[in-house]
């Protein structure tokens, strides 16, 4: 149990945003809240799947006749076992904790023990190399294990039990309310500020220790070269924070800060996600995915999107976006799928 | 066959009649059971809502399913699923399994003659 409390720092207590204002169904949200892992956040994206649940089954028994409080019981009843729905939201999270645990740990301390070794202050000036790693071995690896330990846990915490996707939203401008908009918001907007200030001291920093000036000057002209690029990178990729996505009937349109590109959705063949290390090597601040859409002449074109979970409506976008593909697809092999559509319900029976 | 052993087996087919309701339509929790209770009759005792939300959840770790949240009419967000290639792949693998599940019990227990 107290494992579960650190999962659900900061706040303990039921988010009160979920409360369905039926007191059966409440009841068992709150229970069902006190055995699931995570911050509120985390924890309110299950409550409101069951909470959705109930009050839908809810309206089905009470439509086929029941009272209220009857069918609320009923609807509680039909559920099942509060245990069992908490204890697989428990082995998921706990799951995911430990494979971005050993993910980010072990990926950031190869990253520092690399970096270790090639500035220039490690090396003893005059000894062999092979003398001075043997040396210094047992700090290498305890280096090592301090950063897998210190990174990961911080990292699978963040990711595992406490980032919250931001909310679905609809648009406020009634003019466009079958545009689905992404976009982030403010607090998004001012981190994306602090990693900018951040990530530019640094790769500033390394640009004049690569020309031998400042407190980066003694880490050596390359680990200066990659630092400085690592930094540059960042600060780019920042700028997703102020991207906006616009996905209507017809067209989809990328506003970014260097300017607007729109595509016709018929156009649009695929979205591909990127490989994890591709997600790496240019460091964006969220997910890289290529858009393939078809240019006038008929020929495939490519372009990079980054999609992050703070954006509103984030998951509805890439589900569009890889589905208007699919549904494509879909057309074209539709009779096969009907035969075998059938073939499954002869079974079913 | 006493009735624990047909929700074993209805339970080991569960994926598949989860992934088959998805392959018309995306759908949220609720829409899937309705669909899965209409076509278990019977049998839909076994589809417990406490099995089904993890059993979506697992499929999606797996990415046979992809899920996004949309406004829903009470105010909190609905979770829809929908299934993807891999899913379809997967889907007609299991499908091509049952197949010959049912084919070798017609040709073995079920045969009269």
């Amino acid at each position: 149990m107290t494992l579960l409390r650190l999962t659900r720092f900061p706040k303990s207590a039921f988010p009160t945003d979920v409360v369905s204002e039926d007191p059966t169904i409440d009841a068992f949200l709150i229970s069902l809240d006190t055995q699931l892992a995570g911050s509120a956040g985390v924890r309110r994206s299950t409550l409101e799947e069951a909470s959705d649940h109930l009050l839908e089954q809810k309206a089905q028994l009470v439509a086929s006749g029941l009272s209220q409080q009857v069918a609320s019981q009923k609807a509680v009843e039909m559920f099942g076992e509060v245990e069992g729905y908490a204890n697989e939201q428990r082995k998921e999270r706990y799951q995911l904790f430990f494979k971005m645990f050993f993910q980010f740990g072990l990926i950031f301390a190869t990253l520092m023990t690399v970096f270790t070794l090639m500035s220039d202050s490690f090396w003893v000036e005059g000894a062999s190399a092979v003398s001075t790693i043997l040396e210094e071995l047992p700090m290498l690896l305890l280096l090592f294990v301090f950063y897998t330990c210190f990174y990961g846990l911080c990292m699978s915490y963040w990711y595992s039990f406490a980032f919250t996707p931001a909310k679905p939203v609809t648009s406020e401008n009634q003019e466009h309310i079958d545009v689905l908009e992404v976009y982030s918001e403010k607090g998004s907007k001012s981190a994306a500020v602090f990693i900018i200030l951040l990530m530019g001291s640094i790769s500033i920093a390394s640009l004049l220790g690569i020309f031998g000036f400042g407190i980066m000057a003694s880490n050596g002209a390359i680990l200066n070269c990659i630092l400085c690029l690592i930094g540059g990178q960042m600060v780019i990729g920042s700028k997703v924070a102020w991207t906006r996505y616009e996905l209507s009937p017809d067209t989809f349109t990328i506003r970014s800060l260097t300017g607007m590109k729109s595509f016709k959705r018929s156009t649009i063949l695929d979205l591909i996600e990127q490989a994890t290390w591709r997600n790496l090597l240019s460091t964006s601040i969220g997910q890289q995915y290529i858009l393939v859409w078809k240019d006038q002449n008929g020929k495939n074109r490519r372009t990079r999107l980054v999609i992050n979970g703070e954006m509103h409506n984030a998951d509805r976008l890439i589900v569009a976006l890889q589905c208007g593909a699919e549904e494509a697809e879909g057309l074209k092999s539709s009779s096969a799928e009907n035969l075998e559509s059938k073939d499954i319900n002869d079974i079913n029976q | 066959m006493a009735k624990n052993d047909t929700d074993q087996i209805l339970k080991g087919l569960l994926d598949t009649l989860v992934l088959n309701v998805l392959r018309a339509r995306e759908n949220y929790g609720f829409g899937i059971k309705e669909a899965l209770r209409v076509q278990l009759g019977n049998d839909a005792d076994v589809v417990k809502e406490a099995t089904l939300y993890p059993l979506l959840h697992r499929l999606e770790r797996k990415e046979l399913l992809l899920s996004y949240r949309q406004p829903g009419e009470r105010g909190t967000p609905r979770k829809y699923y929908k299934i993807t290639d891999t899913g379809r792949i997967y889907l007609n693998q299991q499908t091509l399994a049952w197949q010959q599940v049912a084919s070798l019990l017609e040709r073995t227990i079920f045969n009269k003659d």
